[in-house]
């Protein structure tokens, strides 16, 4: 048994005792799943489930687990096919030209100005073997060197995954030329 | 919270008998251990159950029952709460079968060093899925999924041999750990396979302790209850969330039971050492008083929700 810094026992032994009255199960494994990976968050409703009631905790646990599970199933599908998930270190390419391409031996990542609303438009597309072994349930992320999400999503019928969230203030040529500047593909 | 597609009752009550056994499962182990403690105390440190202890036994274990799942569970119940809990009356524990597994299990009378409880649980749970096996039979469908699982184990042991030129230790075969490494395997290679590409690291589990001879001779041993790795719900993956109500919760609380919270979790020093420390009368009551404070923020705990509920009442009321 690990040893748990002290608020974390506290809550630990707080939930160990409490009741469970079935209304857990109104926390469904979808919900969570979803959650898990991004494409909701926890109503106020059901933060409280979590807090109140074990069995929803003990949902909460084995879809993370599951969740965790998937993704490093993915890592190894990825190290069996010999993909390369991350670009490295990239030099200081960018130009200040849009579209900026960063192109990397198994995918590449498009970013462009938004025609309309003066946002950006960043598209990752996958190569054919990589493709080849994502699912269409296969949520994936592109995140940078400072761990900030550019994409998340499932493929479409292209292979590619288009986000219209630029998460900088910076421009994306500004922040490709940062020292370190480096972009990996992640099961989410 | 999000509205759900309306199921009837019986409908619900079979997808909590079958895909969704081990929410039932859960549910009950939670409530019975809740109401376990008169049984630990009874069988504390016993070495052999005689004749009139078993008979004992098999009243608590009925008291038990009868508190755990025999009476529903809140008034009124949602949907799903009416039937988890129909599920539980149906799946309920053979009291007959408990006491035997009682009296031949060391870790459960506290003579090992497995808590008591975490043993009881454990028994709890394999005497569940034995029934629950029992009732499904090993259908057709079951006998073509046991044996893909136990080729990928057997792939996987292969493997191990290979890699380090040794027999995985002991017990390997049946614990959690195999089950994750199943299951990692599955979604890698055999993703878009319909019987075996959903199923659940438990219900692996639960494949093996049925069907795997080495699991069902772990079983049959005097501690059948050892201490193994349970999947064990880790409230730091809730975090910050039950953290912060959970700091709001202590917050509320009176003083001296604020202060006892902080002494016993948050390192705080400053308790007055002078006539208290070192004596017995002392630490019984700083342990009162612990519990105290550890019941008074469950209950704040579960009232967060229940205002919550209230809420959502009103809210309902609103749009009507």
């Amino acid at each position: 048994m690990k040893n748990k810094p002290g608020i974390e026992k506290l809550l630990s032994d707080v939930l160990a005792l409490q009741q469970e009255d079935g209304r857990g199960a109104e926390l469904t494994e979808e919900r969570v799943r979803d959650v898990l990976l991004g494409a909701s968050s926890l109503t106020d409703a059901e933060e409280h489930l979590l807090a109140s009631s074990p069995l929803a905790r003990g949902t909460y646990a084995t879809v993370l687990e599951e969740v965790e599970i998937e993704r490093e199933a993915y890592r190894q599908r990825c190290e069996r096919a010999g993909l390369h998930t991350s670009t490295g270190s990239l030099l200081a390419a960018a130009t200040g030209q849009y579209p900026l391409v960063i192109p990397s031996d198994d995918f590449s990542v498009t970013v462009r100005p938004h025609p309309i609303d003066g946002g950006w438009v960043i598209t990752l597309a996958l190569s054919k073997q990589f493709r080849r072994i994502t699912g269409p349930a296969d949520v994936l992320a592109l995140v940078d060197d400072r761990n900030v999400t550019w994409v998340r999503g499932q493929l479409n019928v292209y292979g590619e995954i288009h986000s219209y969230c630029w998460p900088y203030h910076e421009t994306p040529a500004e922040r490709s030329r940062e020292p370190g500047f480096a972009l990996r593909v992640l099961h989410a | 919270m999000k509205p759900m597609p309306n199921i009837d009752h019986d409908r619900l009550v079979e997808l909590y008998l079958t895909g969704w056994w081990r929410k039932t499962r859960a549910a009950i182990v939670h409530r019975f251990l809740q109401c376990s403690d008169r049984l630990i105390e009874l069988i504390r440190g016993v070495d052999v159950v005689d004749e009139e202890l078993s008979r004992r036994i098999d009243t608590e274990i009925e008291h038990i029952i009868v508190q755990a799942i025999g009476q529903p569970w809140s008034t009124p119940m949602t949907a799903r709460q009416s039937a988890i809990w129909d599920a539980a009356r149906a799946a309920c524990p053979d009291r007959r079968i408990l006491v035997q597994i009682i009296a031949s299990d060391r870790a459960v009378r506290g003579l090992s060093t497995v808590p008591p409880k975490h043993a009881l649980g454990r028994l709890l749970k394999s005497h569940l899925d034995s029934c629950h096996w029992e009732v499904l039979g090993l259908t057709e469908h079951r006998a073509r999924v046991w044996s893909k699982l136990r080729r990928i184990s057997a792939d996987l042991l292969h493997e191990y041999q290979a890699q380090h030129g040794r027999d995985p230790p002991p017990g390997y075969r049946c614990s959690p750990h195999h089950f994750r490494d199943i299951r990692t395997r599955i979604l890698r290679d055999d993703l878009h396979d319909p019987r075996i590409a959903e199923i659940k690291v438990d219900t692996i589990e639960e494949y093996f302790g049925r069907l795997c001879e080495e699991c069902r001779q772990l079983v049959r041993l005097d501690e059948t209850s050892f201490d193994e790795e349970q999947p064990q719900i880790d409230e730091s993956d809730l975090h910050p969330r039950l953290i912060r109500m959970l700091k709001r919760c202590i917050d509320q609380l009176e003083e001296p039971l604020q202060r006892v919270i902080r002494i016993a979790y948050l390192g705080d020093k400053s308790w007055s050492p002078t006539q208290d420390t070192g004596s017995q009368a002392g630490d019984t009551e700083f342990e009162r008083l612990r519990h105290e404070a550890l019941r008074q923020l469950r209950r704040r705990l579960d009232t967060f929700r229940r205002d919550t509920d209230e809420e959502q009442a009103r809210n309902r009321k609103t749009l009507e």
